[in-house]
């Protein structure tokens, strides 16, 4: 009987264990938020969109959501298999987001998932035009970029074999700058478009999509400036025109030999244009014509917008720039504050208008929040505080913590904030 | 007995005379490859068997001598992971035993390797900085080796930024061949026996190692054996750990 009493006793404390332990691996469930299918999804009420996961662990672990946020903070989510540096778009056709094998689009009626005929977990890039989205994967063979339509269509795909970093919509191409130290089998290709076959490198421009085959034509070539480092930025295009922030540093030979530092030096502006092939760089300046020098802290950019003709973006800490392109002059230049970064998470996501952050914050208590920042001001006010975000993003003993990758805004929401700031004439 | 039993008779009394001293040596051997195994997730010990044939043929050891000396890297190395990541910060995740994951800093020069603790991969992790905002890493299980912006790693506080007591140009040289030849290769679980010059899978600490071996002709495995793991690279003499993420 003792021994029955004991089974029955182990039994129960199996089940509950059992119990305990997937209620652990699912996460806490959360009002606020809720679970559904990816088909189950449309962006009717939603005004941001937030990309989640751990792609940077290990693939067994990897786990990621796609949230759909009401103006309240509430909303859905949906699982997907997460990519590392997703950028999500909201154009006013509908949002798109990249899955490790499938091109994600909603819409106020509908959601669907297309695959892909490359899996990948690394998005180095996405950009969109009125009608599409290209996004620059990172895959096992090569770089490939997957454009989809506003009716969430795959319509074309290319190869790239070599390391592409930097990539833009322009048009119906998408092109990318490199240069031939990370890629020397394109060396030959670029020495004959610069028409300079003395030089030891290149920086170059290239159509990553559309071509044949899975070598990139060379649309623009120079000898190479090894002064510039191509870095995380996102990059624009206007009228063929491609506008990338770089890196110029002061010591390109630097080294630890020569004690020279080599992250000393200042931000540019590099253009290309893929007409004429002229390549410029054009160092950002403040008023004063002194250098705009960042930290090593202000490493990189995933937000960024060219209106007019104006480049804005806000760095990982959060100092927001809008630089004049013709001349490289710095006509603002503010920090939203934020937490120490150490143990916070910030995403942003930048309009015609404003700057939004998502804020993490570290305490464990406190709730994410979403501001908006005046692109022309400074100024920022909270839109909402997301307590129900905050323990989706714990993980669990498997996966880890969750990291958001990007955020985007529905353009109609930021038409009305915009709208609701604007002072009405009497 | 008759003629016919007489085969069978021969056969057992040699198993009786035979059998004690190589099966105990085998049973002996089977219970360490699977103490690898234990270790390594992912391998299997016919793997780790046929892994300590060869290094005790190359070596001239025997296979019990080879397992022992996989088994003894293979330890140390979980070892000092579990220790250092035993100390790591408390993450703001409540429900997260993980410990708090910071974002990867940008190394001082090219060619410099990052090594962290995890409490997910057996033995740590490690990755090379092809420049410095970016590197080139065999991510894990399930994945090919490939570059990551430094933002887009996570690492755990107490991670070591570490260069090597050489010419720029070598590091270089070591980066320049990580970028160009070793990305997209399938995650190899074999720490124990991961030096091979022409390997089909790449572990992180193979990536790194091999980076150096055949972009610079440096051996970077400090404590030798058959078996490269990341912190064997903090026990080379020309290693120089310079910076500890907060």
């Amino acid at each position: 009987m003792l021994i029955k009493t004991s089974c029955v006793l182990r039994t129960i404390s199996t089940f509950v264990t059992a119990g305990l332990s997937i209620g652990i691996l699912a996460g806490c469930s959360n009002s606020g938020i809720q679970e559904r299918q990816f088909d189950e999804l449309n962006t009717e009420d939603a005004v941001l969109s937030v990309y989640a996961g751990n792609a940077g662990a290990e693939a067994w672990t990897h786990k990621g959501y796609l949230f759909l946020i009401d103006a309240n903070g509430n909303g859905k989510r949906t699982s997907l298999t997460p990519v590392a540096g997703a950028r999500l778009q909201w154009t006013s056709q509908g949002l798109f987001a990249p899955t490790f094998s499938h091109e994600l689009y909603v819409d106020d009626s509908a959601a669907q998932q297309i695959e892909r005929s490359v899996d990948s977990d690394f998005q180095v890039n996405r950009s969109a035009d009125t009608q599409t989205s290209a996004a620059l994967y990172s895959g096992r063979e090569s770089h490939s970029v997957v454009v989809t339509n506003g009716t969430g269509t795959i319509i074309g795909q290319s190869e790239n074999v070599g390391l592409f970093q930097q990539g833009v919509q322009c048009g119906n191409e998408f092109l990318g700058i490199a240069n031939t130290e990370f890629n020397p089998h394109l060396i030959e290709a670029a020495a004959e478009q610069s028409g300079d076959a003395e030089a030891s490198g290149y920086d170059f421009l290239a159509r990553l999509h559309p071509h044949d085959g899975t070598t990139p034509p060379i649309l623009a070539a120079t000898s190479e400036d090894r002064s510039v480092r191509i870095g995380p930025w996102e990059p624009a295009c206007v009228d063929r025109r491609v506008i990338s922030p770089v890196f110029k540093r002061d010591h390109p030979d630097a080294s630890r030999d020569n004690g020279q530092d080599p992250n000393a030096g200042h931000l540019a502006l590099q253009t290309w244009d893929a007409d004429s092939g002229e390549r410029q760089i054009i160092s950002m300046t403040r008023e004063d014509g002194t250098l705009l020098t960042l930290s090593p802290d202000d490493s990189y950019s995933n937000a960024s917008q060219f209106s007019g003709s104006t480049y804005r973006f806000v760095t990982n800490t959060g100092r927001v720039l809008a630089v004049e392109v013709m001349s490289g002059r710095v006509i603002q230049d503010f920090t939203i504050p934020l937490e120490t970064r150490e143990l916070s998470t910030a995403a942003f996501y930048i309009t015609e208008k404003h700057c939004y952050v998502l804020s993490i914050p570290s305490d464990a208590v406190a709730p994410p929040s979403l501001s908006a920042y005046d692109l022309d001001t400074g100024e920022g006010r909270e839109l909402m505080t997301l307590p129900s975000l905050r323990s989706h993003l714990g993980g669990n003993w498997m996966t880890g913590e969750l990291f958001v990758e990007s955020i985007a805004i529905r353009p109609s929401y930021d038409q009305q904030l915009t709208a609701a700031e604007t002072p009405t004439s009497k | 007995m008759k003629a016919r039993h007489l085969p069978l008779a021969i056969f057992t009394l040699s198993l009786a005379l035979v059998a004690p001293s190589a099966l105990g040596a085998e049973i002996q051997n089977s219970d360490v490859a699977q103490q690898i195994v234990a270790i390594t997730p992912g391998t299997n010990v016919d793997e780790v068997v046929s892994a300590a044939d060869s290094w005790a043929s190359e070596q001239q050891i025997t296979q019990e001598e080879a397992l022992e000396e996989m088994l003894e890297q293979a330890q140390l190395a979980r070892d000092e992971n579990r220790l250092a990541s035993a100390s790591q910060a408390q993450s703001p995740f409540r429900s997260n035993p993980f410990g708090a994951k910071r974002t990867l800093p940008r190394s001082s020069y090219k060619g410099d390797i990052y090594i962290t603790d995890s409490k997910v991969q057996p033995f740590g992790h490690t990755g090379i900085f092809g420049d410095t905002t970016w590197t080139v890493e065999a991510p894990g299980i399930g994945e090919v080796s490939r570059w990551f912006w430094h933002y887009d790693k996570k690492v755990v506080a107490g991670a070591k930024f570490v260069w090597f007591k050489v010419s720029q140009a070598t590091q270089n040289a070591a980066a320049d061949y990580a970028y160009a030849n070793l990305l997209n290769y399938p995650y190899n679980t074999k720490f124990f026996d991961n030096k091979q010059l022409n390997p089909s899978h790449l572990n992180c600490s193979q990536l790194v190692w091999l980076a150096y071996k055949k972009g610079a002709g440096l051996d970077l495995d400090g404590n030798g054996g058959p078996g490269v793991y990341p912190r064997d690279f903090l026990k080379s003499s020309l290693a120089h750990h310079y910076y500890t993420v907060p």
